[in-house]
C-alpha cells in the first residue's frame, strides 16, 4: 500500500506539471485576447483538477493556492472581473509556487513554502478586481445560489434539459454555448486519445539497449553472409541466408526507428514555455514582443527536450535583451513598434533544426571584434584578419558578452558560450546570421538521436578508435618536420596558429611521450580549445550505435561508451572533452 | 447485496484521480474497473459494454460529468445505470443541477473510502427500493 501511495503521488507531480505546462501559454494567450471564455474554461478545469487531486493526496498548500487561482478563473469567466497584467502576474505567481509546490514533493525535500501571503496577494486582487467592476458586482449579488447560473460550466446539456426534463429551465449564457461548440469539435479530431501508456523511461531504454545489441549483430551477419555469397554465390542454402538475412536487416532498422519515435515527444512540451518567457522579459523592458512559434508537433528525443530549453531560453533573452530595440527606436527606424521573435522547429532528414528569429537590431560585428579585442580572446590582428562569420561566432567564447549595461536578464555571470556547450552535449551545432537592422537567426542542428553518432574510426598503438565527429574540424598528414616544440610541448602550427598536439596513447595512456610518431592529426575544437589528436591511421567515416559499457566508469575514463562494428570487434568511443582536460594537465605539468 | 464482480466505469480526465478513485474501488473490494478519460469516451465504452456502475468526474473537456451522465438518460440500454458524481466542493448549485438531472448521487471531494462505501451502499439500496 505504501508502494501504491508512492506510484500516486509520483503520477500526480508528473500530470499536474504536465497540466501547469499546458496551460502557461493559456495564461499569455488569454492577456493577449483579453476575455476569451474557451481558454478560461480550461485553465478553471486545470487548476480546479489539480486542487482536487492535491486535495486527496493531502497538499493543503496546493489546495490552498489553487482554490484562490480557480476563484479569480472563475470570475474572469463569469465577466465579473476583467483581464488585466496586474491581475496576470500574482495569477502567474500562483503557477509559479503550485511548480515549486510540486518540486518539493517530488524531491522529498521536506520544505514548506508559506504560501498564506500569495494567497492573501491572490484573494485581495480578486476583491480590488471586483470592486473596480463595481457596477457588474453589484449586479451580481453576492450569494452562492445567486451566482449558480453563470457558474455552471456545461451548457451543451441545458439545451438538451429545455427539452427533455421538466424541471426548471436553466438560462442560457449565448457566449459560452459558442465556447462549448468550440470544444465539442475538438472531440472529434482526437478521438482515441486514451490510448496511451505510460511507460517508465527506464524501461524503454533497456529496449533501446537490446536494440543496439540486434543492430550489432545485424551488421555482423551482412558481413558474414557477404563474405559467404562471394566464396558459395551458386549454394541454395547461401542464398536463402542472405535473403533471410536481408529481411533481418530491413525488420531490425524499422524496429530501431519504432523504438526511438517510443523516446520521442513533440519540441511543444519545451516551446510551450516561451510564451511566458517572453512576456516577462519584454515587460520590464519596455519592449513589446509578438512571438511566433512553429513546428511545434516536431518530435524529438526525450534527452533533446531536456537539455536544449537552457540554450533556447538564453538565445531568446539575449533577442530580447540585445536584439530587439526600444519601440521608439524601432519607429525611428521605420519598424513597427512591436519586435517579432519566430520560433520553429522541423525535422530535416537525420536532423532536427531549430531556429530563433528576432527582427532587431542584428549584432554589430565591429562591437563584438572591439569587445573580444578589450577582453583579449583575440587579437589586433586576428581581428584585422577575421571573417565576419568568425567574428559573430566570438560571442560563443567563455567571457564573452556585450552587454555594455549588465541588464537583470543579461549578466547573470552565464554567458553564450554556455549555450554552445549545451548544444554540443546533444552533438548538435549552432549558427548564426544576422545583418544589420534586419535582426538575427540562430540555427540549431540536433541529430534525431542521440543513441548513433557519426564518428572517425581511427588506429593508434595498434587499436581501433572512434572519435565522434562533430567536433572534429579537419584532419592532416604529418611528417616528423612539421611537429614544433612549444616549451617542451608538442605543436602544429596549421595556417600560422599553434595547435598542441598530443598523440592518442599519450593523452590517453597518462603517460606523456615527448615527440611520439604519428602520420595524421585530427584536429578537434572542445569548447573554446582548439588541439591536434595525433593517430597512426585514419579507417573512414562510420556510423555507430553507442553502447554503454559496465564496469568502466565513463566519468572518469575517456571514454564515452562502445561499439560493435561490422567484423565483431569492439571499439571504444573516445570521450573528446575529458581527453582535452587531461591533455592540458599533462601538458601543464611540464 | 454488493455485487464485487460488476463492472465499473471510472470516468476523469485526471488520471491520478483515476487512480485514487480505482484504488478506492479496490479496497472496497472490486475488482472489475475500467476508466475513461471524459463523457465522450466514457459514453463509447458504456455503450459497448455492461456496466453496473458509473463514478464520473464533473469537470471534464469535450464532455463533461453532467452532460454524459444526460446522454446515457438519452440511451433506453443505459437509462437505470447508476451514477456517482464527484465534485470538488459542495457548490450547492451544482448539486441541485445534478439532483435535478437525476444523478443517483453525489461525493465531494477528497473522500475517504468509508464515505465512498456509504454513498454507493444507499444508491444501492434505493434501487432496490424500486
Amino acid at each position: 500500500m505504501p508502494d501504491e501511495m508512492e506510484e500516486i503521488i509520483a503520477e500526480f507531480v508528473t500530470e499536474s506539471e504536465e497540466t501547469l505546462d499546458k496551460i502557461d501559454p493559456l495564461f499569455i494567450e488569454l492577456e493577449a485576447k483579453g476575455d476569451d471564455k474557451e481558454i478560461l474554461n480550461r485553465l478553471f478545469r486545470s487548476v480546479h483538477t489539480i486542487k482536487g487531486a492535491a486535495g486527496f493526496l493531502g497538499f493543503q498548500s496546493m489546495v490552498d493556492v489553487s482554490h484562490s487561482a480557480e476563484n479569480i478563473m472563475k470570475k474572469l469567466r463569469d465577466g465579473d472581473i476583467t483581464v488585466s497584467r496586474r491581475l496576470m502576474d500574482v495569477v502567474l505567481k500562483s503557477v509559479d509556487m503550485l511548480r515549486l509546490l510540486l518540486k518539493h514533493v517530488k524531491e522529498k525535500d521536506g520544505i514548506h513554502e508559506n504560501t498564506a501571503p500569495l494567497v492573501q496577494e491572490l484573494n485581495h486582487i480578486l476583491e480590488e478586481a471586483l470592486a473596480a467592476s463595481g457596477a457588474a458586482s453589484s449586479v451580481v449579488p453576492t450569494a452562492p445560489a445567486a451566482t449558480a447560473v453563470p457558474t455552471v460550466i456545461p451548457v451543451g446539456p441545458q439545451k438538451a434539459a429545455s427539452t427533455e426534463s421538466p424541471g426548471p429551465a436553466i438560462p442560457v449564457i449565448p457566449d459560452t454555448v459558442t465556447a462549448e461548440t468550440g470544444q465539442q469539435s475538438e472531440t472529434s479530431s482526437r478521438p482515441e486519445s486514451l490510448q496511451t501508456l505510460r511507460v517508465e523511461v527506464n524501461k524503454i531504454d533497456k529496449v533501446m539497449d537490446l536494440t543496439g545489441e540486434v543492430v550489432l549483430v545485424r551488421n555482423r551477419l551482412l558481413n558474414i553472409v557477404n563474405r559467404l555469397e562471394h566464396q558459395y554465390s551458386d549454394d541454395h542454402d547461401v542464398q536463402s541466408l542472405l535473403e533471410a538475412v536481408s529481411f533481418l536487416d530491413l525488420i531490425t532498422s524499422d524496429m530501431q526507428l519504432g523504438v526511438m519515435k517510443m523516446r520521442m515527444q513533440p519540441i511543444a512540451k519545451v516551446f510551450s514555455k516561451f510564451p511566458r518567457l517572453v512576456r516577462d522579459l519584454a515587460g520590464p523592458l519596455g519592449k513589446y514582443v509578438d512571438l511566433k512559434v512553429a513546428g511545434e508537433d516536431t518530435e524529438v528525443d526525450k534527452s533533446v527536450i531536456e537539455q536544449i530549453g537552457d540554450p533556447m531560453v538564453h538565445i531568446i533573452r539575449n533577442a530580447i535583451d540585445h536584439g530587439l530595440e526600444l519601440p521608439k527606436d524601432r519607429i525611428a527606424k521605420g519598424k513597427s513598434e512591436k519586435g517579432t521573435i519566430s520560433i520553429s522547429a522541423s525535422q530535416k532528414g537525420n536532423q532536427i533544426v531549430i531556429e530563433v528569429s528576432d527582427d532587431g537590431r542584428g549584432i554589430d560585428i565591429e562591437k563584438v571584434k572591439a569587445k573580444a579585442l578589450q577582453k583579449k580572446l583575440i587579437t589586433e590582428d586576428e581581428a584585422v584578419r577575421m571573417t565576419d562569420e568568425a567574428a559573430i561566432n566570438l560571442i560563443f567564447l567563455p567571457g564573452f558578452s556585450t552587454a555594455e549595461v549588465a541588464t537583470e536578464l543579461s549578466g547573470r555571470g552565464v554567458g553564450m558560450d554556455v549555450v554552445k556547450t549545451n548544444i554540443s552535449k546533444l552533438n548538435g551545432t549552432v549558427e548564426i546570421a544576422t545583418r544589420n537592422d534586419k535582426g538575427s537567426t540562430f540555427t540549431i542542428h540536433i541529430p534525431l538521436t542521440l543513441a548513433i553518432i557519426q564518428t572517425l574510426m581511427v588506429r593508434s598503438a595498434n587499436a581501433r578508435y572512434a572519435i565522434p565527429l562533430a567536433p572534429v574540424e579537419e584532419t592532416l598528414t604529418v611528417s616528423e618536420g612539421d611537429v614544433s616544440d612549444m616549451g617542451g610541448n608538442d605543436a602544429l602550427i596549421i595556417r600560422g596558429k599553434v595547435y598542441p598536439l598530443f598523440t592518442l596513447s599519450s593523452a590517453i595512456g597518462g603517460d606523456r611521450v615527448v615527440k611520439a610518431g604519428c602520420k595524421y592529426a585530427v584536429v578537434v575544437a572542445i569548447g573554446d580549445k582548439r588541439f591536434c589528436i595525433g593517430v597512426d591511421e585514419l579507417l573512414g567515416q562510420e556510423e555507430v550505435v553507442i553502447k554503454t559499457v559496465s564496469g568502466i566508469n565513463t566519468g572518469s575514463s575517456f571514454i564515452l561508451g562502445a561499439t560493435i562494428t561490422g567484423d565483431g570487434k569492439v571499439v571504444f568511443i573516445l570521450d573528446l572533452a575529458a581527453i582535452s582536460k587531461n591533455a592540458y594537465n599533462l601538458a601543464q605539468v611540464s | 447485496m454488493t455485487d464485487y464482480k460488476m463492472k465499473i466505469l471510472v470516468v476523469d480526465d485526471f488520471s491520478t484521480m483515476r487512480r485514487i478513485v480505482k484504488n478506492v474501488l479496490k479496497q472496497l473490494g472490486f475488482e472489475n474497473i475500467d476508466e475513461a478519460e471524459d463523457g465522450a469516451q466514457a459514453l463509447a465504452k458504456l455503450k459497448n459494454g455492461n456496466y453496473g456502475f458509473v463514478v464520473t468526474d464533473w469537470n471534464m473537456p469535450n464532455m463533461d460529468g453532467l452532460d454524459f451522465f444526460k446522454a446515457t438518460r438519452a440511451e433506453p440500454n443505459l437509462k437505470g445505470l447508476p451514477f456517482l458524481m464527484v465534485t470538488a466542493e459542495a457548490e450547492k448549485e451544482k448539486v441541485i443541477m445534478a439532483i435535478q438531472a437525476g444523478v443517483n448521487n453525489y461525493i465531494v471531494k477528497p473522500f475517504t473510502a468509508e464515505v465512498f462505501k456509504e454513498k454507493m451502499d444507499r444508491i444501492f439500496e434505493k434501487l432496490e427500493k424500486k
